[in-house]
């Protein structure tokens, strides 16, 4: 298997180096300090996998990742992070990454992912499966008691109670003590969220989802 | 004419007798009799040397000039009350002379009585029409010379009048402005991001309801490019009734003050954004030295380890050591993000919210819920550090003070306008008490409306003990190149 490795940090490099030596099958085939460099590696060498750092000067791993997928460099990517949000996670695998991995599960985890990433499969190492099903497990904890995907705040629904009555921005915003430009973007943020287009059909929209008792 | 002499007069009559008559009877109540003349060229020398109060003629005159045409001619020079005196009584005389503007008309044959009376008359209604004139010319030499720009508009708001200086602005002649409804010569345009159209066409009807409008408004101006204005508009009750008749409309071009108000707002700014935004660059520097020397290094560490102690060689201080080097990894990953998320750095707007909204949902009782709405756009980097900056305080203020059950955090898209929402049905707090306080909340809030300063956004905070807390972030984003 040929890789690439791509992190500004030299220390990493060596650590990601000397976990994976003498392993059976793995050629190095470049080194990169920062994302431009690592672009030009995989157009050259053609890796099979390339570990990339996220933070990397010149180009980001992200802006690695989404080269890779608009000129279909076929290469495919671990990502190497410092970082366990779950936010970075779902932006690599939707810029195309096939594994990611924390750097704190490297030193054990990361040959593990270059085999399972070879083979087309995803790879996740621990720290990151967690997050991934912490994530997973909220999200679909929420559509089940949330049926209607619909999420209407406290004042949202005082102000559509009020504008249900027919009463003016003014009016509302007098009752509520702010200001009817507040209202106004209540209206709005309500007609967007309902998907209609004025008050009379707000109204109505509301009704039928049970919004106004 | 004093009150020792009740008036001078001339008198220009061809016949001697009764111009005698007339002088002695004149004389006799204490008028001046100045002159008496017989023909019209010679009324109109004299009339003018002497300067009569008021000029008796007879129509009939010896010479060229009969007494209607010798009126108007005098006229023409000089204002002064004429009472023709005439033994004709043919509607073609009395209509030329009525053409003249005559005070009064005598038939002969006359009586002292009838004479004395219409002069008394005469005399009196042309010093009160001469006072009335003079008040007149006063004022619309104050209207002329002042600089403000006025215009009189009647009750539909059609332009009556407009001053020199009104002229000024007027796109259209002074003619086609008359009679014109005032909005559809005055253009005015919004002049803030904030101010739509619809607003600004409101501007009369704001005038009207009494309040002199405080907010300057933006006057498309022709020939000179954009003015600004302060208006005033006072109802006018010139009608005999009392009624209001129509306007006034006063303003003044502000255009000066207000561009020069702009700038210090905008040095203000400026220099605010320096000081935030050199806070924000510190940290990110101290952020990125932690997450990039230490946390890499540690981690660099950590695999070097990984790579030569095996557990079973080593045993327990082997697990011990990845163990305190894990924690020592976590720990400066910690310290750094809450210096500044690395998110800030490479995601977008809404996945640093929505990482934020999580991140603080840890350990919080209530909940947080984060949803956008509109096409998202991105934002340039600062902005995106200020509103993210904004929410957090936000949540913050919410969780850790307000005792809120739930918060409420919203992103609206709509082309280059965010609005950005943040409630909570907390306890709520008293904005001016809390802004005089200088502990942390003030500090963060203070930071809020700072931050909202430096991107020019409109921010309200509104908070009472019966609904909460309501931030509200309105901006026109600066389109990323």
């Amino acid at each position: 298997m040929k890789i690439l490795i791509a992190d500004d940090h030299e220390l990493i490099r060596n650590g990601i180096k000397a976990n994976l030596v003498n392993k059976e099958g793995i050629e190095l085939v470049f080194e990169a300090d920062n994302g431009e460099d690592a672009l030009k590696g995989i157009v050259e060498h053609k890796p099979d996998v390339a570990i990339l750092d996220i933070n990397m000067p010149a180009l980001t791993g992200l802006d690695v990742l989404s080269e890779i997928n608009q000129r279909m460099l076929g290469v495919k990517v671990v990502v190497l992070s410092m970082y366990g949000d779950y936010q970075y996670i779902d932006k690599c695998l939707e810029l195309g990454a096939k594994g990611y991995v924390a750097k704190n599960d490297a030193g054990n985890e990361l040959l593990e992912a270059l085999r399972w990433v070879q083979e087309g499969k995803i790879f996740f190492s621990s720290s990151v499966q967690t997050t991934v099903l912490e994530n997973y497990a909220k999200t679909s904890q929420k559509k089940d008691h949330q049926h209607e995907e619909i999420k209407i705040t406290n004042r949202e629904k005082e102000v559509l109670k009020m504008v249900a009555k027919g009463l003016t921005s003014a009016q509302i915003a007098d009752q509520l003590f702010v200001s009817p430009r507040t209202i106004d973007t209540h209206r709005a943020n309500l007609m967007k969220k309902l998907e209609v287009r004025n008050a009379v059909e707000l109204v109505i929209k509301a009704r039928q989802l049970n919004l106004i008792s | 004419m004093d009150n020792n002499n009740p008036g001078r007069i001339l008198i220009v009559e061809d016949a001697l007798m009764v111009a005698i008559h007339m002088k002695k009877s004149l004389e006799a109540a204490g008028y001046e009799v100045v002159g008496m003349l017989t023909q019209g060229e010679e009324a109109m020398a004299k009339a003018l040397e002497l300067r009569p109060d008021l000029i008796l003629m007879d129509i009939m005159l010896e010479g060229e000039l009969d007494g209607v045409e010798t009126a108007s001619r005098i006229r023409d020079k000089y204002d002064v009350p004429i009472i023709f005196l005439t033994a004709l009584s043919d509607s073609e005389t009395i209509n030329r002379a009525k053409s003249t503007g005559p005070f009064g008309y005598i038939m002969k044959p006359f009586n002292e009585r009838e004479l004395h009376t219409n002069i008394e008359m005469v005399l009196h209604k042309d010093a009160a029409e001469k006072l009335l004139k003079a008040s007149e010319a006063r004022f619309y030499s104050a209207v002329r010379s002042i600089d403000a720009f006025l215009f009189t508009l009647n009750h539909k708001f059609e332009i009556t009048y407009a001053n020199p200086a009104a002229e000024q602005v007027l796109t259209i002649s002074f003619e086609e402005a008359m009679g014109k409804p005032i909005e559809e010569v005055l253009k005015f345009l919004p002049y803030r991001d904030q101010m739509d159209e619809e607003e600004t066409g409101r501007w009369l009807r704001r005038l009207v309801t009494g309040n002199p409008c405080k907010t300057p408004l933006l006057l498309a101006n022709g020939n000179e490019g954009q003015l600004f204005g302060q208006f005033h508009l006072e109802p006018t009750q010139w009608a005999t009734d009392g009624s209001i008749d129509g306007y006034l409309l006063t303003f003044q071009d502000i255009t000066a003050e207000f561009r020069a108000k702009e700038l210090e707002r905008q040095i203000e700014r400026n220099n605010l954004a320096v000081l935030i935004e050199g806070q924000e660059q510190e940290r990110q520097r101290v952020a990125r030295e932690l997450h990039d020397s230490l946390g890499q290094m540690l981690s660099g560490i950590k695999m070097h380890l990984d790579s030569v102690l095996m557990p079973k060689e080593n045993g327990e201080s082997a697990t011990t050591l990845k163990k305190l080097l894990d924690e020592a990894i976590i720990e400066t990953t910690r310290i750094s993000e809450n210096l500044v998320p690395s998110r800030l750095e490479n995601l977008p707007l809404r996945s640093c919210i929505l990482g934020l909204c999580k991140s603080m949902d840890h350990g919080y009782e209530g909940r947080i819920d984060f949803s956008v709405m509109g096409p998202t756009t991105e934002l340039i980097h600062t902005e995106k550090v200020n509103v993210y900056r904004i929410v957090q305080e936000a949540i913050n203020n919410a969780v850790k003070y307000a005792q809120a059950s739930t918060i409420s955090v919203q992103l609206s898209f709509n082309e280059d306008i965010l609005d950005l929402t943040i409630e909570d049905d907390g306890v709520g707090f008293d904005l001016d008490e809390m802004l005089k306080d200088t502990t942390r909340v003030h500090r963060g809030l203070q930071n809020m409306i700072d931050r909202a300063r430096i991107m020019n956004a409109e921010l309200s905070i509104e908070s009472n003990p019966k609904f909460g807390t309501l931030i509200h972030l309105t901006t026109r984003l600066t389109p990323v190149v």
